[in-house]
């Protein structure tokens, strides 16, 4: 797995919907000028989809 | 059913696997289907049978099956769900994840086999996403409550996720 730089890395805590709202602004924008996060966003919303369903945590 | 029933060794075989793990594979089973019994039992059936077919591979005398059986009992389940769903053929729909969240015994197949495949990440890993998204946090509010930079939680959230994504794709729940 290839490192990537910061401005990419945002793409799995955005499809967790972990951002506060500045970050996801700029995610946002990021997004729709970069093909290869739209593409890892498509692949990893499913995984955040299963995470999600976890719900709260119990400890 | 394929192979030849030579007699009464087979039978022995068959009837120690169901009194050794009948129950606790049912036990098991049960939570996969959401306390769908009927469904329950057949799944244990076709696990038993399956241990049978390969009774000459698998050491039925050995520690524990139960790892071998719960992990085809799982495969079964999961194939005996997607089955009974109809749906059009070109949806490519085909994964757990995919099935509708309203559907309990789909949903608590998906519970089981995420919190399974959490346990496979690293400490690091499965702790990044029990502090964020587990306890509705955000990065922000992990980084603090951590001690650690934003930036360091973000990274661990996105290589926690490309991991789990490899976990979940070994396990047949995604594509």
């Amino acid at each position: 797995m290839n490192a990537i730089t910061s401005e990419h890395i945002d793409v799995g805590a955005y499809a967790l919907g972990l951002l506060e709202d500045q970050d996801k602004a700029t995610f946002e924008a990021h997004l729709t000028r970069c093909s290869s996060c739209t593409a890892e966003l498509a692949a990893l919303s499913p995984v955040a989809a299963c995470v999600a369903a976890l719900g709260p945590r119990i400890r | 059913m394929g192979t030849g029933v030579t007699g009464g060794e087979d039978d022995a075989v068959i009837t120690a696997l169901y009194q050794t793990y009948r129950a606790p594979l049912l036990a098991f089973v049960l939570r996969l289907t959401g306390g769908d019994l009927q469904l329950a039992e057949d799944v244990v059936q076709e696990t038993m049978v399956r241990a049978w077919r390969e009774a000459d591979r698998l050491d039925v005398s050995g520690p524990s099956l139960m790892p071998w059986l719960a992990a085809v009992a799982r495969r079964i389940a999961i194939d005996k769900h997607r089955r009974k769903r109809a749906r059009p053929a070109e949806t490519g729909v085909d994964t757990v994840a995919d099935m509708p969240v309203d559907d309990g015994t789909a949903a608590t197949l998906l519970r089981v086999a995420v919190a399974d495949a959490m346990r496979q990440l690293t400490p690091a890993h499965r702790q990044i996403l029990n502090e964020t998204i587990l306890s509705d946090r955000t990065v922000n509010q992990a980084a603090e409550a951590l001690g650690i930079p934003v930036g360091t939680v973000k990274s661990r959230v996105y290589y926690a996720l490309r991991s789990l994504q490899v976990v979940l794709a070994e396990q047949g729940l995604l594509s």
